[in-house]
């Protein structure tokens, strides 16, 4: 809000430069944005927020600064502005209707005889200094009281209105109308407009029509000031699109007592600057009376509420300083209702206060309103500074959070750095990896790259790694912890993304790309650190490309997917098409489940020699070494400890489709010394298994 | 003020976006301490 000081200054005789005022005010709850020079005078804008409306004006300001300074506030408003009409003429008034009361409750109008023209160089000075642009004598009167005391008004031309009358009511179906900005609007049926006997001709407290503006050949116009309903004003000016001086205060809550005032004031104006006279009586129809609100407050509640002791002196001056009514109740034995959140048990012969809340207070409901307004003008600077009590046990702590940071630092262990991703991100993106239910969409998306919340981790990481391709970085191993959403509720996870070297080069050798292997060793060395038996088993998934694709199982049940990204995908992201990349992605919430919650125990040492007995078979190549282990330990005694392939041959002297391996295998009891023979009769049994379920053959 | 705000300063980052483009340039620059992330 952009106030002249010496418009200020009318008001209350604050002494000062405009810096002292604005630093003394910024302490007390107006924050001062900036100050103009405006010749020897000075604009101060202040920041004033959104529940403060009656602040929204010169008035309203002079006051806060009237109370900082404990200093009168004068109103300048006197009793003049009689019609000066001549004795034989007739007293013209217009005849007002209000069939909505419910979206305004009181509509003032009065009729003058004006001659249209420029205003006086002060008045167009001042609003141009405030930031409105001067129009003419009549439009500038409107704008001067707005400013002035925070009041919307507006002037129709009186020739331009049917009957003449005014109806104040909703629009009717299909009803449009022209508004000032010269912009042609359809009008919804629950919008409020202020009509003449036939149409529109304004849409309530947003903006005037255009057929019945004031222009150079007006000599009759009507004056308006009205209270429209904050809720009616704020969804009308939203659906319009149509932001204006008045939308925005009516919106914010205007004073309902107040409306009178600001048409007495526009009319003294008027006469005061030449620019004509009424010509009747104000027609003031106020269908739904201001009903004024009360709180009740004591003096230890204000010490209770704020943690300070306020002079009872300090909280009557600073109350009744700002408009508020004062009065002194004996004694109060019981809290008002409203008051009983914040009202301990009050000793029944305390006394109270009964404060009447003005009408331009429109954020003072409950007493700790009024006792913030105390607290404010006596100073917060007074607060004693104290350590505030902890009467709370600290929450316990999430084990998710320490599950995650297990994760992480192994993650980190094995050379992978965190992402951190939007949980936003595109459809398209977001397509590969829905499931049956489609995705969980934005109902107001800030743009297309955040319209769905991400069903997996994995399209964020996609995309990192291609925002570091696109930097000339081709190695890139990134993981992500975050949470994925779908219809049913979210989940969270653990999203890797692998590409370019699995090992970095050096002259030992070794260094090669990533494969398949080296992801499925991630999801491995994730689930050893989880404490879980880790199993693959293969899948598919529009994701991935299909053979290398798999599925992580723990105790049967999946828990997440890896594998390498097809082409078009790559495409699709911005990715070389010809780049390998290996994602996975484990359910954490999953995992937690089947991390066992046991205490673990040490076993002892074993005390007995170990046996080793390798064999060689020759097997169909496409079964896998999962199904070959698996067969073996079936067939195994329970002294059969490990199974390790350690070579596998294909090319001459092996038949085409055939595999050889080498397995080597260690049995061990922990009470004995296992015999010869036992282990023998054991390795008959495998072998005769493997012979007869896989067709393997001894070599 | 964002936690992003913060780390800024702390570790003396240039540009904001840095934290958004998930750089392995700029990542690797971290790693975890004995009390969590630091710069190593």
């Amino acid at each position: 809000m952009k106030v002249l000081l010496s418009w200020i200054r009318e008001f209350v005789d604050v002494p000062g430069t405009a810096d002292e005022i604005g630093a003394r005010m910024s302490l007390r709850g107006l924050a001062l944005e900036g100050i103009d020079q405006h010749g020897d005078d000075a604009v101060m804008d202040f920041d004033v927020t959104a529940n403060r409306p009656d602040c929204l004006s010169i008035v309203g300001i002079a006051r806060e600064i009237a109370t900082v300074y404990g200093l009168p506030l004068k109103d300048g408003l006197r009793d003049g502005a009689r019609s000066k009409t001549g004795a034989g003429a007739e007293a013209l008034t217009i005849p007002v209707s209000i069939p909505d009361p419910d979206l305004c409750a009181r509509y003032v109008a009065a009729v003058a005889d004006v001659n249209v023209g420029p205003s006086p160089d002060w008045m167009q000075s001042r609003l141009s200094a405030c930031g409105i642009r001067p129009i003419s004598n009549i439009v500038d009167v409107t704008n001067y009281v707005l400013i002035e005391r925070g009041y919307p008004m507006h002037a129709f031309d009186h020739a331009k209105l049917a009957g003449p009358a005014i109806v104040v009511r909703r629009a009717r179906r299909g009803e449009r109308i022209t508004t000032l900005d010269g912009k042609d609007r359809a009008l919804d049926v629950d919008m409020l407009v202020i009509a003449d006997a036939e149409r529109a001709q304004a849409i309530g407290g947003v903006m005037g029509g255009a057929d019945s503006e004031v222009s150079d050949t007006t000599t009759r116009i009507v004056f308006e000031a009205a209270w429209f309903s904050p809720q009616s004003v704020r969804a009308t000016s939203k659906r319009l699109g149509l932001r204006t001086e008045a939308s925005y205060r009516f919106e914010r809550g205007a004073d309902l007592t107040a409306t009178a005032r600001a048409m007495r004031r526009a009319l003294q104006l008027l006469v005061e600057i030449g620019a004509g006279a009424p010509s009747g009586p104000v027609v003031d129809c106020h269908p739904v009376p201001h009903v004024t609100r009360a709180v009740t407050l004591s003096p230890s509640q204000v010490r209770r509420v704020l943690g300070m002791d306020v002079p009872e002196d300090d909280t009557t001056r600073i109350l009744t300083s700002l408009g508020f009514e004062v009065t002194t109740l004996g004694s109060w034995h019981a809290a008002a209702p409203e008051a009983a959140p914040l009202t301990a048990p009050i000793a029944p012969t305390g006394h109270a206060w009964r404060v009447q809340v003005p009408g331009w207070r429109v954020d003072i409901h409950r007493p700790v309103d009024a006792i913030e307004e105390v607290g404010r003008h006596y100073g917060f600077e007074h607060l004693p500074s104290t350590f505030p009590p902890v009467e709370q046990p600290p929450a316990e702590s999430d084990n998710r959070l320490a599950r995650d940071s297990r994760v992480r630092r192994a993650l980190v262990a094995m050379g992978v750095s965190e992402a951190i991703t939007f949980a936003f991100i595109e459809a398209a993106a977001a397509s590969s990896f829905l499931g049956d239910e489609g995705p969980v969409a934005l109902a107001n998306p800030l743009s297309e790259k955040f319209a769905v919340l991400r069903p997996s981790l994995l399209p964020g990481l996609i995309d990192a790694v291609s925002h570091n391709r696109r930097h000339g970085r081709r190695d890139v191993r990134l993981f992500e912890l975050g949470t994925r959403f779908n219809p049913r509720g979210e989940t969270r996870a653990v999203g890797v993304a692998w590409t370019g070297l699995a090992t970095p080069e050096h002259w030992s050798g070794g260094a090669r790309d990533v494969d398949f292997f080296d992801i499925k060793g991630i999801a491995e060395q994730l689930c050893a650190v989880m404490q879980v038996a880790a199993e693959f088993v293969p899948t598919a998934r529009p994701y991935l490309v299909d053979g290398r694709a798999a599925e992580l199982r723990i105790n049967g049940r999946s828990i997440g997917v890896l594998g390498q990204l097809p082409s078009g995908l790559l495409d699709q992201r911005d990715l070389p098409a010809g780049d390998a990349v290996f994602v996975l992605e484990i359910d954490l919430d999953a995992l937690s489940l089947q991390t066992p919650r046991t205490a673990t125990f040490a076993r002892p040492l074993p005390r007995h020699p170990a046996v080793i007995r390798d064999i060689a078979i020759l097997v169909d190549e496409t079964l896998s070494a999962d199904t070959v282990r698996g067969t073996i330990r079936a067939a195994g005694p329970s002294t059969l400890l490990d199974v390790r392939e350690f070579d596998r041959y294909q090319g001459t002297g092996i038949a085409e489709g055939q595999v050889s391996l080498a397995l080597r295998l260690t049995f061990q009891a922990p009470d004995r010394t296992l015999t010869d023979s036992e282990v023998h009769a054991a390795m008959e049994r495998i072998v005769g298994e493997l012979t007869q379920r896989l067709g393997a053959i001894q070599r | 003020m964002g936690l992003e705000r913060v780390a800024l300063l702390k570790w003396n980052v240039e540009d904001i976006r840095l934290f958004y483009e998930n750089d392995m340039r700029f990542l690797e620059q971290f790693g975890i301490g004995p009390s969590g992330i630091e710069g190593v």
